[in-house]
Formats: structure tokens, sequence, C-alpha cells
């Protein structure tokens, strides 16, 4: 159930209180920002696409049910776009089987001997950026950003099982990737490249 | 249940998810299985490491850059949505425009048609006067001319075009401002201004 606070505050972005809209992206821009910044690993795209959302939501926001979640449809628009995206960059590049099949020899090390922070973050994000969109978002939304799987399920707009099911998929290709295991490559019906173990 | 089966219920436990009876099949699995438990605590190391990435430093003055632009937009959303509807009532007042000339037109050709009678009987040649009530009538009220011939004008209450008004405003300030068109002699023409919306330029939005 949406917060009685945040109802007010909506409500009054919809009658067109200036300082109310204001109100509404300070108070989501920073996950918003980061959850772009997860999935995209930009900060200059990290920054379009929140702007892109926030623009939608004011424009669309007329129409929205206030006994909605509101951070739930924003965080959709925003992992939409970040989709969107990926899908377009990697449109018409078949999945190359070696690169999905474990990490660069570089990168082949104990993760109890990377020293610093910054590195662990790096190297993190790299192994994220190998999985196929719609797997990424799940484990990012659950995993990085704390999301339960409800909330998930409303973010990507499936079931509750289909949240489950992408979850512990996308954290075993995690693993596999981050232990340099060679993972096959297949296609799902959404036609992104699915990672089998 | 043997270690295969439960590869995928480790994944899901590491974080809490999976559900009652699933967890307790784990919980007794990984204590008598070494290797499992250690794959357990292998997805949890993950997840911690996951976790790590969910804020961190962003470039100066970005959120502030996300305000300005989305302000901008919602801006130029507002500006366009009272355009739309400038454009909708200048269509209406068109149509209404012309429809009275039409309608002053008849009632000319009427008149002007009666005239001989009226003069025959007033002695008065009035077609002025005529044409001027026959004007005034616009509002719907009905008319009738000295000779008797009725007419109604038409027009449409300015409150009928109001809901043609885009729903989300921003307290539009419908001062006349911007001058866009001033070369018809039927009037001059402002786009609505903005003036409750701050400027991205001048207020940290
Ligand atoms: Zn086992």
């Amino acid at each position: 159930m949406p917060d009685p606070a945040e109802v007010d505050l909506i409500q009054r972005c919809q009658k067109g209180h200036e300082g109310a809209f204001r109100e509404l992206m300070e108070r989501y821009q920073r996950r918003t920002y980061w959850i772009a910044h997860n999935m995209l690993n930009n900060y200059d795209l990290a920054q379009d696409i929140s702007q892109e959302a926030f623009i939608r939501v004011f424009r669309n926001l007329r129409n929205f049910d206030v006994k909605k979640n509101f951070y739930t449809w924003l965080y959709q628009i925003v992992v939409n776009l970040c989709i969107d995206h990926l899908r377009k960059m990697s449109h018409g590049r078949t999945v190359d089987l070696d690169e999905v099949g474990g990490l660069p020899d570089d990168e082949k090390r104990n993760p109890h001997e990377e020293s610093g922070r910054a590195e662990l973050r790096g190297r993190v994000q790299k192994t994220l950026d190998r999985l196929p969109p719609k797997y990424k978002a799940v484990i990012m939304l659950r995993d990085i950003q704390g999301f339960s799987c409800e909330e998930i399920s409303e973010i990507v707009g499936c079931t509750n099982a289909t949240t489950r099911w992408r979850l512990h998929r996308a954290r075993k290709l995690f693993k596999a990737l981050w232990t340099g295991k060679r993972v096959e490559a297949a296609r799902d019906d959404d036609g992104d490249a699915d990672l089998l173990q | 249940m043997g270690c295969e089966d439960m590869k995928d219920l480790l994944a899901l436990e590491a974080g809490g998810d999976a559900q009652p009876d699933e967890r307790i099949a784990v919980e007794s699995h990984i204590a008598v299985c070494p290797e499992c438990a250690r794959e357990l605590t292998d997805y949890r190391q993950l997840r911690a490491a996951l976790a790590e990435l969910r804020e961190g430093a962003v470039p100066s003055r970005t959120f502030e850059r996300i305000r300005g632009q989305v302000g901008s937009a919602m801006k130029f959303t507002i500006v366009q949505r009272s355009t739309a509807s400038w454009f909708v009532r200048a269509a209406a007042v068109l149509v209404v425009g012309v429809s009275v000339g039409f309608s002053s037109a008849s009632i000319y050709r009427q008149v002007t048609q009666l005239r001989p009678a009226v003069e025959a009987e007033d002695g008065v040649a009035d077609q002025d006067l005529e044409m001027e009530k026959g004007a005034s009538n616009v509002s719907g009220r009905p008319y009738r001319t000295a000779a008797g011939a009725r007419g109604f004008g038409i027009i449409s209450p300015p409150s009928v075009l109001d809901p043609l008004r885009g729903g989300f405003t921003f307290r539009i300030d419908r001062t006349p401002e911007a001058k866009v068109n001033d070369s018809s002699k039927d009037g001059v023409y402002y786009l609505p201004r903005v003036e409750s919306f701050p400027d991205p330029h001048e207020v940290d939005f």
C-alpha cells in the first residue's frame, strides 16, 4: 500500500503544483540514476536514461493511479529504457560464445585476491555486463538494489514464479562467469541469449 | 534430494529467496554435504560483492543537470499543450467567424430584398439598423427584422472549449505576451506564457 504522504505528493503533482514534481524527483533521482548505471555502466547514459524516465513520468502522471506504487512504475520505466538501449546496442550482433564463456585471462583471479573496493566494483560490473538484459535486470534489482521478489515482479511485469526463475538463473550465470567457467549460449523466446551452464 | 537438484535451490537460498520447504531441504542437505555448503557460501559472497554496486560517487552536478533537463522538457510540454489548445481555440473562432459571416450575409440579403417593402411602409431606408440588429444576435437570441424575417445567430459559448485544454497545467498565465500574428485585421493572437514555472537557468530546477 502506497505511503499516504507520497499519495499526497503525487496528487499535488497531478494538480500541477510546481514544487511537488521537483520534490518527487529529489526523492527518487538517486535510486533511478543508480539503477540505470547498474544496467548500463556509463555515467552519461545513466543521466540520459534518468532524464528520459522522469520526462515520461511527467507526461503520463495524470493517468497514474495513486493506489499503485509509484516507485515500481518509475523503476519499470527506467529498466525498460535500459533494456531497450542494451538490445539496440547488441542488435544484429550474434552472441559470441567465447565472449560469454568466461572472464578474460587477466580477470580470472580469485575474488579474495582483490585488494581495493574500486577494483572489486569494476570486476563485479564487468561480470554483470555479460548477462543478458532481463537476467541482469532481475539480479540487479534483487542483489544490488535490494528489492523483494514481489517488487521485482511489479517492476519487470512478470509473475513471482518467473522472477524467482530468472533470479536463480541469473545468480548461477553470474557465478559461472565470475569463476571463469565456460557457459553455452541458447536463445529464449524473447530473443535474448540465455546462457546455460 | 541430490547435489544436482540442490544447485538451483542454493542460488535462491543465498539471497533468502527460497520457500520455507525449500529452505528446510537446503539446510538438511548442507549439514551433510560440505561441497554444497561451500557453494552456498560462495553465492553469499557474490551477493555481498554485487551489493557494492548499489551506490557510489557520481560526476559533480549530475542530479542538478537531470533536474534542469527535466524542468526544460516539462516547460516545453506545457507550452506544447497550451499551443495545441490555442490552435483548437483559434480553429473554433474561425468556424464561428465563418458562420457569423454567413449568417450576416444571409440577413443582409434578406434585408436588401425586403428593403423596398420597408421603405414603402416606413419611408425610411433602415438597412444599417437592420444589419446591426442581426449582428448583435450572435449570442443565440432569436431576432426579427423590421419586415418580419426570422433568424438565429449561433455561436458556441467559450466554456464548451475549455475541456479541450491540456489537463496537466502548471498554472499557466494567459496574459498576452508573445505576439505571434498581427497581420490579420481580425485581431492579434498571442501565445500563452508560463509565468509560475521557474526558469531552469534562474532557479535550480
Ligand atoms: Zn551436495
